[in-house]
């Protein structure tokens, strides 16, 4: 098991969606979410999901996290399959769900702990500590951590596994704008070093245009891919550069909200 | 400027705190009305003779002597300890009115008439005539009390950690439980009768049983009350069942436990009494039984005064291991 878990974790691997389609039952009715999706994330890249709010983006990620299987269609990982919940695919969401009851370093050390790996991380577990700026904190508890520290420490939780597929729900939708710029920085910064795959989603347009190499866009539920960019900026990511603002508008009015911000402008 | 006035009303403010605080006036009506206690009883003569008078005013003037020098003494003593004697100032001054007017109603007129009440020294000459026996029937009861009331919890939480965790389980357990939870301890005697080879095992399972179903119905309802993203991260980590139960389930579900165990302290304290019907031959219970049967009310009151004084203390020692494990609750530390 844990061999096994090596050999897949580490640096990113490509992920698959081939024909996805998923429902929900709701009091018998079927609640169609995802509508025949497919696309291919490659080994190492960073793409972000942009769509209405409650279209069935969240869904994908739970469904490329082993937590749920799709209702028709197949995902892969690498060449695997994926069954069920695996390290090497860690999902990290909009609230940072630490385990209120544990420190910060025993909230980090949770995966490695769960899979009996401790004595043989702990240089790893202060190393993502570390990483993410929380050295020091390591023995306060979640309720003393500000939002933005919460999570970091989510964030360190989820990079100690090493994963090669890193899966994000709007992780830093509920910050404030100052805390989430630093965290969207500093994602970007563990995302060059360790060159996992990365699949965001989220609501923020800029977020999407500074973090990936790939923004997808998803129509309303039940979601179809409607539309994707190709983020040609290599390392040079300004927030207020030219390119990023043309793309932005672009972006938006893909997600048909271009119209509205153009008559603002306007008046 | 303004912040200059400010200051100055604020050293007001704080002059008369001070001031405030120099005599413990609390404290002078207190130690007057635990005085005034010590004056009726040695004064007036009692309706009836009940022994220990002369004991219970002498200790009502002690603590009169002891609150009135505290009055300008408070100062002297260490900060923590004139902090709390400020806090229950309020409850000083009400014990000592309420033992004049106790006194007064049933020794000094009778308005409260023997045997169904009994003055405050009453309940001393029980403690200075049967001070002995009541020891035995603490150590008695502590026996029964301990092996009965940690059995229950120890069940209790590992059926309610059962029913929390698995959904078959709840299925069928949690109706059960429903049925056996308003079932009263005497009910049982019967049953435990036949199944129990001796009857101070039967005790036992009374006492287990009543604190058991608080515990395993407030586990069952911590565990399932559980946030299910905190599975979920586990999972997708690599968390298998084990993990699962024992850092998540166990730790998550505490706060609720807590509530079942304080429930099960209390319910534990309330079943004595009937837990020892069964035969027992010594037990505060036995002994509230004995002497109630006897009409000697006095004694009655007085076994349950140390009831509740113990009961207490337990209740304070298990705030004590709650403040310990639930430290990582918002609200205990900083």
């Amino acid at each position: 098991m844990t061999a096994g878990a090596h050999t897949e974790t580490g640096r990113g691997v490509a992920v698959d969606v081939q024909s996805v389609s998923h429902a929900y039952s709701i009091e018998g009715a079927p609640l169609p979410v995802l509508d025949n999706i497919s696309l291919r994330v490659e080994p190492g890249e960073f793409v972000s999901c942009l769509g209405p709010s409650g279209c069935g983006k969240s869904t994908l990620l739970r469904l490329l996290a082993g937590l749920e299987t799709p209702s028709r269609g197949s995902l892969l990982s690498g060449s695997a399959r994926i069954t069920g919940p695996h390290p090497s695919r860690i999902l990290a969401f909009q609230d940072a769900t630490l385990f209120p009851w544990a420190t910060v370093w025993q909230n980090v050390a949770a995966g490695p702990t769960a899979r009996n790996e401790l004595r043989g991380s702990r240089q790893r577990i202060d190393e993502a500590i570390a990483q993410v700026g929380l050295s020091g904190f390591e023995r306060a508890y979640p309720h003393q951590l500000s939002g933005g520290m919460a999570q970091r420490a989510a964030l360190a939780r989820a990079l100690v596994n090493d994963p090669s597929v890193l899966l994000l729900d709007e992780p830093f939708g509920k910050l404030d704008s100052f805390t989430r710029m630093a965290l969207q920085d500093d994602l970007r910064a563990l995302w060059e070093e360790k060159r996992f795959t990365g699949i965001l989603v989220t609501h923020d347009v800029e977020e999407a245009i500074l973090l990936s190499e790939r923004v997808l866009v998803f129509s309303d539920r039940p979601a179809r891919l409607l539309r994707e960019f190709r983020i040609d900026l290599g390392n040079d990511r300004e927030r207020t550069s030219r390119k990023v603002v043309k793309l932005r508008g672009e972006i938006l009015s893909a997600l048909n909200l271009g119209h509205r911000g153009k008559k603002r402008e306007a008046a | 400027m303004s912040s200059a006035v400010a200051d100055v009303e604020t050293g007001a403010a704080l002059s008369v705190a001070r001031r405030a605080e120099a005599f413990w006036n609390t404290g002078l009506l207190a130690g007057l009305a635990w005085l005034a206690t010590a004056l009726v009883t040695y004064v007036l003569p009692d309706v009836v003779p009940w022994g220990s008078t002369m004991l219970f005013a002498v200790l009502c003037a002690a603590v009169a002597l002891a609150l009135l020098a505290l009055v300008p003494g408070i100062r002297l003593l260490p900060q923590r300890i004139a902090a709390k004697l400020r806090h229950y100032g309020p409850w000083l001054l009400a014990l000592g009115l309420w033992l004049l007017f106790w006194e007064f109603t049933t020794a000094k007129t009778g308005w409260l008439p023997k045997p169904f009440f009994s003055p405050p020294q009453g309940l001393i000459q029980v403690y200075v005539a049967d001070g002995q026996r009541l020891l035995i029937c603490i150590a008695y009861t502590a026996r029964l009390w301990l092996l009965g009331f940690f059995s229950g919890i120890a069940v209790g939480y590992v059926i309610g950690l059962a029913l929390g965790w698995s959904r078959s389980f709840a299925y069928w357990g949690m109706p059960l439980l429903k049925l056996i939870g308003p079932v009263p301890a005497s009910a049982w005697i019967p049953v435990t009768f036949y199944f129990f080879p001796s009857t101070f095992q039967a005790s036992i399972f009374i006492v287990a049983l009543s604190c058991g179903i608080p515990v395993a119905i407030l586990t069952a309802s911590g565990v399932g009350a559980i946030n299910k993203a905190y599975y979920e991260v586990a999972r997708t980590m690599g968390a298998g069942t084990s993990y699962l139960i024992r850092h998540i389930a166990i730790p998550a579900s505490l706060p609720h436990v807590f509530v079942g165990l304080f429930m099960g302290l209390y319910y534990s304290f309330a079943v004595l009494v009937v837990a020892e019907m069964l035969g027992a031959k010594y037990g505060l219970g036995w002994y509230i039984q004995f002497q109630t049967a006897y009409s000697a009310y006095a004694n009655v009151y007085a076994t349950l005064v140390i009831m509740a004084l113990i009961c207490a203390g337990l209740v304070k020692a298990l705030f004590t291991v709650r403040g310990r494990l639930l430290r990582w609750q918002q609200g205990f530390i900083a």
